[in-house]
């Protein structure tokens, strides 16, 4: 039972409580990473973990702009979680979006391509589902970055698309997972798309390098911001964890500042 | 009365249905029972709609009703205003309107700051929410950043005991001089012990602490020392 192991990053997500209802239900999570420590690791494990948790009835559908699906089913592999197992169970839907290029402003208005078409897309998949499954579908996207450049840089369409997934986690109970980089918006004095984005989101996991340099046996460290977060006596307040982590070949070690010798 | 922008502002939900494709019928069901705006960007429209739904709670009497807006950062924030000036003018009393101001340029939020009246920020402590005037937002916003970044694992903030013993410690006198008396540093003393009176050395009698302020040399005579009036020429033995 390898996923009963807990990790410090899946109590500081409240995954330790409760298996079901799955506690991510109706949330969107924010991962920020940026050039010096990449935050993909926490994308992968989020998503093993939703296909491989109790409730059975959980559903992935992933938006893939920047890696093929043969990518992600190595990575997976390793993980122990073999992705085209559970797309042929109809548990994983993957939506190969390399290719996509928003048709220009004025094709666009027919409101045919671009994503408004994978918007109707995510909607018909998710109704398509099973009646218990509904409630339980995860969207994750790799990653908004490249959505922009998929959407000629108009970040407006881009959270136009955000804001009706949004609908869909507060409608339906889907869960949202993203991956973003921050240091695109570094030399940017007003990065409006990446403030309206932390706007839309329930918890926001960052991933940095060690404030202290780099380090052998440390990769560096992650910040997680949980609003609304509930525990075990029912209270809820925004909780901030904060760990350092190590990738390894096929697991990722979470562990306090100072705990390793 | 709800006016829902959130659902479909932009009519993709619509198309869909109205194409035929969409054949989920209790989630069509739930969306067409509260009124939905299907296009937030026509703003004539979106206008008129309000005007509606105000009049219909009265029917066509002179009333007045108010507004309220909860905007997740709406992008035509200039045609906004525009709109806003005709609201004026016509049958509502008052707006209320929250604002995310740093996704704006500041022009527009200081804009908005002239139109309204009464402008304010607040922040949520654990159980209740406290509002404060918007100067002291600035505070807050610090606040908040250290709240939310801890970064190191050291202690970089001083505790209040820890700022109150650091007031207190007496500066080497070139670094003093605030416009204040300046004060000897005196090891193991603290600037409070150093105004009581206090007896120094063997030969030299008491010394009141205030007199350190007129910059005397203070000499403490060892016994060894010879008298300094002695006759005798220190220099005597040198072979020169």
């Amino acid at each position: 039972m390898e996923n009963r192991a807990l990790n410090l990053l899946d109590e500081a997500l409240g995954l330790d409580y409760q298996t079901d209802p799955w506690p991510l239900r109706g949330k969107v999570v924010l991962i920020e990473d940026c050039v010096e420590t990449s935050g993909c690791f926490v994308l992968h494990q989020l998503l093993k973990r939703t296909l491989s948790s109790q409730s059975p009835n959980n559903t992935v559908i992933f938006l893939a702009f920047s890696h093929p699906l043969s990518h992600y089913d190595r990575i997976l592999r390793k993980l122990g979680c073999n992705l085209v197992a559970q797309r042929e169970n109809g548990r994983f839907f993957f939506f190969d979006m390399l290719k996509l290029l928003c048709p220009d402003e004025k094709e666009g208005k027919t409101g045919k391509g671009g994503f408004t078409a994978l918007y109707w897309k995510i909607q018909n998949t998710i109704c398509a589902l099973p009646e218990n499954n509904k409630n339980h579908a995860t969207i994750m996207i790799d990653d908004m970055s490249l959505m922009e450049v998929a959407a000629r840089g108009s970040s407006d369409h881009v959270l136009d698309f955000m804001h009706y997934c949004h609908t869909l986690t507060s409608e339906l109970g889907c869960s949202l997972i993203t991956l973003n980089h921050e240091d695109i918006y570094a030399s940017m004095e007003r990065p409006t798309f990446m403030l309206q984005t932390k706007y839309l989101v329930d918890v926001l996991i960052k991933a940095e390098p060690l404030a202290t340099g780099l380090a052998a046996d440390v990769h560096g460290q992650l910040t997680v911001l949980n609003r609304d977060f509930c525990n075990v006596k029912g209270s809820s307040k925004n909780k901030i964890s904060n760990f350092h982590f190590k990738v390894k070949e096929n697991s990722v070690e979470y562990f306090y500042p100072g705990t390793r010798t | 009365m709800i006016l829902d922008c959130y659902s479909d502002p932009l009519g993709w939900k619509d198309q869909l249905m109205m194409s035929g494709n969409f054949t989920d019928v209790s989630y069509e069901a739930s969306l067409s029972l509260s009124c939905v705006c299907r296009n937030v960007k026509d703003l004539d429209k979106l206008y008129s709609l309000i005007l509606e739904l105000g009049k219909g709670l009265f029917g066509q009497g002179k009333d007045c009703f108010s507004v309220a807006i909860d905007s997740d950062g709406s992008k035509d924030m200039d045609m906004m205003l525009a709109i806003l000036l005709e609201w004026h003018q016509e049958q509502i009393s008052s707006i209320f309107w929250l604002l995310h101001s740093d996704l704006h340029e500041v022009k527009v939020t200081s804009v908005l700051e002239y139109l309204s009246y009464v402008s304010e920020g607040f922040h949520i402590d654990q159980s209740d929410i406290n509002f404060t005037s918007v100067s002291s937002e600035d505070e807050l916003f610090n606040q908040i950043n250290q709240g939310l970044l801890p970064k190191v694992q050291f202690n970089l903030d001083l505790s209040e005991k820890e700022c109150i013993g650091r007031a207190r410690v007496v500066l080497s006198f070139d670094l003093q001089g605030n416009g204040k008396p300046i004060q000897i540093h005196d090891s193991g003393r603290s600037l409070a012990e150093g105004k009581t009176e206090v007896t120094l050395g063997s030969s030299w009698t008491s010394q009141k602490a205030e007199d350190y302020g007129e910059g005397d040399i203070i000499y403490f005579l060892d016994s060894d020392d010879e008298m300094p009036d002695s006759d005798e020429d220190s220099d005597d033995d040198l072979d020169v």
